[in-house]
């Protein structure tokens, strides 16, 4: 009896065994069908999608053709339109129409490269700290007209050690702009910050960018295997191209205070053609192709980087995007005067716990440059001060953050005018203090004024008001009083940001007037002022926009501000007959500082060069200057070419024992031509469409063989 | 707010001629010849390029209409014209001048006419767009701006 039920209950259980099986693996082969035509259709998709690319790039280049053919029309009407005519202004809005076509067309043509696998970067050598300035600079303007403020955050420093770099700068200032114009569109009040921290890589550190998003095999998809060597193996390429030791990491962060994007957004707003709603974006009429965050995530990752956005703290509002890139590091000694701005890493231990996020890691590398802190000049930071009085409160933060922890400098921020004269009045009070305390004389008496103190310079005061927050008549009071009886061995800078209402001839001369925005070489050149001690008179220094071109020119008045030029008092004689090339020589050879003279073949040259001997003749013997110091010679010109006119230039020179050295312009540099250069007696010879640097270049050859 | 989004297509437009090769290397040191003594120098130049290379174009489309070509005046006249082209940095156009002179040598006056048909459609292509160039520079200065320092 007990045996049947035994049986019975183990049959049971059995088929209950087999049941379940046969569930499971019905219902696994289900998964595994579906799973293939799951991936079956992920291929054909993206199968399609190249083939649209392609298509597309086709197509994009048709349309481009058919736009150059319409430029063209365009311009034959122009020819034939009167030039007041209505007729010309529809011409002139059918071209930006045109043009406007042909950007759109561009922006999707890069992106199918890019999609293709077809872009490849440039690499040519370029400065990062100038190309920060540039494309903030632009969107600085742009911001500051509704009132939001574009800063450059230079953070720990280090850029400024990895400034000259290769790799790809218009594709870079692309990713910059991109972002920046996103921030810009977006942000109606607050700020936008670009902060840049670079990091060399060491060998033990292996950052793994590309993240490895492929899922591992399950059991027979054996094409997942191959794809997810594919991605180990271009890990592994660019792990070796890390490991260059000149291999320098770059980290960028674009922070704006605007609409923020919501986070089930953050992933999407990299794909391609999805624009977030901008239904109250503040330049309602800008429609972007929505192609522009995907450009910028292609070419990040081509640079062997990732982008991606960051989360802020709550409460805060805005996004922040942040990216690295790689790219290698070229020999810093080219680079400017701002590399004299010692970082201070003595105070490296706050610095964890100030700037958050972690961007430095103490590398023995920054130890080894920033090492000569000797103790007086770091007694003398110690005792420095800057008084900080901007409009901007971001802004403030960030230089305050930047002068007290990198550089070592005590700063005080004055954010309304009641603070200005007390902070000055407590600044003046331990100046005097200290003064008086480094004084050299051991006995200070009581009659001897402050201001004749004298002694080493023991302290740096710099005060950097931005003319924007308005000037009062109190300021001004506060101003005079600070400077009355100012210790001699007290260094004292003031820097006006902006003009309006100054009257800059009555300031001293060691004040500064200089435009905003305060960054990048603007920042570091009053850096400067803290960490040299500059003795005997400096003339005032004003740092302006030329009308004509954004350059920071110096106008000094004063002590060495004339560069000899090199070619000063030189007289060169240019002989060339196409119009162009002659008036780019004369002009690129009077740059260099010396007076031309022009012949339009050689023919006219040959007579000029007689006329000047025999002249020279007649003024005395003794004289034995050649009437030109260097002739530049067009090889192939119609009426006498130069090999001709050398020649018999040559002949005459012979009778009164002159050479003139002359340098050929030619385009051919074959052996059969350089030979005929030489054999008609000339000395040198350069590219035809040389300007400055090739023609220095000749004259420096021609005289180091003189020698 | 023009002045801004002027200084940006500006920027924008200078970088895409160089992408797209229209202009070269020569031409961002023609940029750096001009200065504050010599304000329109760049402007100048091209102006004069233009004169020159139109008054070429014109009397090669003579020489090569001739019952007889002579191709010795044909390239000397393409070799005035590659001369200015680099000069200026016009790429496209310097360019196209290299096989019109292999076309002279080898005194085929069909390829030859083809060759100037080419050079003929760079050179306006390239001078619409030097003309689009300085139009904005123009615009900018009108409206007060500064023309940005492209590299």
């Amino acid at each position: 009896m007990l045996i049947i039920l035994m049986m019975v209950a183990l049959a049971i259980s059995i088929v209950t065994f087999v049941i379940l099986a046969i569930r499971a693996a019905r219902r696994e082969m289900y998964l595994c069908a579906a799973l293939i035509k799951q991936m079956e259709a992920t291929q054909q998709a993206e199968r399609i999608s190249m083939n649209k690319t392609t298509a597309s790039a086709r197509a994009n280049h048709d349309v481009r053709a058919s736009l150059a053919g319409i430029s063209g029309l365009i311009w034959m009407c122009r020819l034939q339109a009167s030039p007041e005519s209505k007729l010309v202004k529809y011409l002139d809005r059918m071209e930006s129409c045109k043009n406007d076509l042909l950007d759109m067309l561009n922006s999707i043509l890069d992106q199918n490269k890019i999609e293709e696998g077809k872009k490849q970067l440039r690499e040519e050598e370029f400065d990062m700290e100038e190309l920060l300035e540039h494309v903030v600079s632009i969107y600085y303007t742009n911001g500051a007209m509704k009132n939001v403020d574009v800063i450059l955050d230079p953070c720990d420093g280090s850029v400024t050690w990895f400034s000259r770099v290769k790799g790809d700068r218009i594709e870079l200032q692309r990713i910059l702009n991109n972002l920046l114009q996103n921030a810009d569109k977006f942000t109606s009040e607050g700020h936008i910050t670009l902060r840049v921290w670079a990091r060399k890589l060491g060998f033990d550190q292996s950052s793994n960018p590309v993240p490895n998003t492929r899922i591992t095999s399950i059991g027979c998809m054996s094409c997942l295997r191959l794809h997810n060597d594919e991605s180990s193996a271009e890990v592994r390429v660019l792990n070796t191209f890390q490991e260059d030791p000149n291999c320098v990491e770059f980290t960028f962060e674009v922070d704006d205070t605007g609409k923020g994007i919501p986070k089930e957004n953050h992933k999407s707003v990299f794909e391609n053609y999805v624009q977030v709603n901008d239904q109250t974006s503040v330049h309602g009429s800008q429609a972007g192709t929505g192609l522009g965050l995907g450009i910028s995530q292609s070419l990040v990752r081509l640079m062997g980087g990732e982008i991606g956005i960051v989360d802020k703290g709550i409460g805060e509002k805005g996004t922040c995007f942040r990216f690295n890139i790689f790219l290698l590091a070229c020999d810093q000694t080219q680079a400017h005067k701002h590399q004299t701005i010692r970082v201070d890493y003595a105070r490296e231990d706050d610095l964890e716990s100030q700037l958050g996020g972690g961007y430095i890691s103490s590398d023995s590398y920054y130890h080894s440059v920033a090492s000569d802190n000797s103790i007086t000049s770091h007694q003398k930071r110690e005792n420095s001060s800057v008084i900080l009085f901007l409009r901007e409160e971001e802004r403030s933060r960030v230089l305050r953050r930047f002068m007290k922890d990198m550089i070592g400098l005590k700063v005080h921020v004055v954010n309304r005018h009641e603070q200005f004269s007390q902070t000055l009045k407590k600044v003046k009070k331990k100046i005097i203090n200290l003064a008086s305390y480094n004084s050299s004389s051991s006995e200070t008496s009581k009659d001897i004024p402050l201001s004749a103190l004298d002694g080493p310079l023991s302290a740096f005061i710099s005060i950097i008001i931005d003319t924007g927050v308005g000037l009062t008549r109190e300021m001004s009071r506060a101003m005079a009083e600070f400077r009355k009886d100012f210790p001699k061995n007290v260094s004292l800078r003031v820097v006006w940001l902006d003009k309006p209402g100054l009257d800059e001839d009555k300031l001293p001369s060691t004040d500064i007037v200089m435009e905003k925005p305060l960054h990048g070489s603007r920042l570091y050149h009053i850096l400067k002022f803290t960490q040299e001690i500059k003795d005997g008179t400096t003339s005032r220094i004003k740092i302006q926009q030329s009308p004509v071109r954004q350059d920071v020119s110096v106008d000094a008045k004063g002590a060495d501000s004339s560069k000899k030029l090199p070619l000063t008092g030189k007289k060169i004689l240019v002989v060339e007959d196409n119009a162009t090339l002659l008036m780019v020589c004369r002009t690129a050879v009077s740059k260099l500082g010396a007076t031309t003279y022009a012949c339009k073949n050689g023919r006219e040259a040959v007579d000029k060069v007689c006329e000047g001997l025999s002249n020279r003749r007649h003024i005395g013997p003794s004289t034995s200057s050649p009437p030109f110091d260097y002739i530049l010679m067009d090889c192939e010109m119609s009426e006498m070419n130069g090999f001709e006119a050398t020649k018999r230039i040559r002949k005459e020179e012979a009778r009164y024992g002159i050479r003139i050295p002359i340098i050929a312009f030619t385009a051919h540099t074959q052996k059969e031509e350089t030979d005929k250069i030489f054999q008609a007696g000339m000395d040198y010879y350069i590219p035809k469409e040389s300007k400055g640097n090739e023609i220095l270049k000749a004259i420096d050859y021609i005289e180091h063989r003189r020698v | 707010m023009e002045v801004v989004q002027l200084q940006r297509s500006f920027v924008e437009y200078m970088d895409s001629l160089f992408r797209e090769g229209f202009l070269d290397a020569q031409f961002s040191q023609l940029q750096q010849l001009q200065d504050d003594s010599n304000p329109d120098f760049v402007v100048e130049v091209v102006s004069l390029f233009f004169e020159d290379s139109e008054r070429l174009l014109n009397d090669l489309t003579m020489a090569l209409d001739q019952p007889n070509v002579d191709f010795k005046q044909v390239d000397a006249h393409v070799h005035q014209l590659k001369g200015s082209s680099s000069s200026v940095g016009a790429q496209r156009v310097k360019n196209c001048c290299i096989p019109f002179r292999n076309c002279c040598e080898e005194q085929n006056t069909e390829a030859c006419l083809r060759c100037l048909q080419q050079i003929k459609q760079e050179y306006l292509l390239v001078k619409n767009k030097l003309q689009t160039l300085f139009d904005l520079e123009q615009q900018i200065v009108a409206a007060g701006g500064a023309i940005p320092m492209v590299q």
